[in-house]
């Protein structure tokens, strides 16, 4: 899979590749594995919110039955990789919302927040796995943090 | 999350403090599920919560309907705001400080 930037993301220290069931307590696998490795923060907040989304995409629609992830940093940035053996869905492709407001209630406003919550999306898919990437930046503190903590 | 209700005549005020996401969102919507017919108005004080999903956005577009546009979201934070200003929600719900 293409990786994103100049630099190799490395793997943080706490994960690897992590098996999540496929219900919505993946969201607090995840959610405990980021704040864990780089704080209850509103970054890492705005990086849950994509990973919720797309949570709740996989486990909503997909009719997947593997479902994984996996988290990588560089010390200037971090990404997720979300793994799936659902139907094929690539989320770059789908146009935002055209709901109007009192259709909200009934959804259209994930995908949208995945966008604007990540700084880059990729997917590609492989055999018959759906793979996300989200990539995020860090702050400066948090880049501090992760010089500090990252060997 | 916890939800804190308070009832002034017709109008329910709910203090939400936490995260309210797809996990944790059928506490709201049942929260709003135990108004009484009575109630015909609905304050969302979201000065303690820390974290909204489009599934907590959902539930606010649900309440909004049924209160007849009678929603205020208050105190919410920079973060939350972002949120809905993302969704574009904030250009129909009332937002006060």
């Amino acid at each position: 899979m293409k990786e994103n930037g100049n630099a190799t993301p490395r793997q943080m220290k706490s994960d690897g590749q992590q098996k999540l069931p496929v219900a919505l307590e993946a969201f607090d696998i995840v959610r405990e594995t980021l704040i864990a490795e780089a704080g209850n923060t509103e970054e890492v907040r705005q990086a849950l919110l994509a990973c919720d989304e797309w949570i709740a995409n996989v486990v909503n629609y997909s009719g997947a039955d593997d479902f994984s992830f996996i988290c990588r940093s560089d010390g200037e940035a971090f990404c997720i990789s979300f793994s799936d053996n659902g139907i094929p869905f690539d989320p770059t492709q789908s146009a935002g919302t055209t709901a109007e407001f009192e259709d909200l209630d009934l959804g259209g406003m994930g995908i949208e927040l995945i966008r604007q919550s990540a700084k880059k999306m990729t997917y590609v898919r492989e055999g018959n796995y759906n793979i996300l990437t989200l990539y995020f930046e860090f702050n400066a503190s948090h880049k501090r943090k992760k010089e500090d903590t990252v060997t | 999350m916890t939800i804190e209700k308070t009832i002034s005549g017709n109008t329910a005020e709910l203090k939400l403090s936490g995260w309210l996401d797809t996990k944790t969102v059928p506490e709201l919507e049942a929260a709003l599920n135990e108004l009484g017919p009575g109630i015909n108005a609905l304050v969302l004080d979201m000065e303690h919560l820390e974290y909204i999903s489009s599934a907590g956005l959902r539930q606010i577009v649900a309440a909004f309907k049924y209160m007849k546009g009678a929603l205020t979201i208050c105190h919410a934070s920079g973060e939350i705001r972002n949120v809905l200003k993302m969704t574009g929600l904030d250009k129909r719900l009332k937002i006060e400080e």
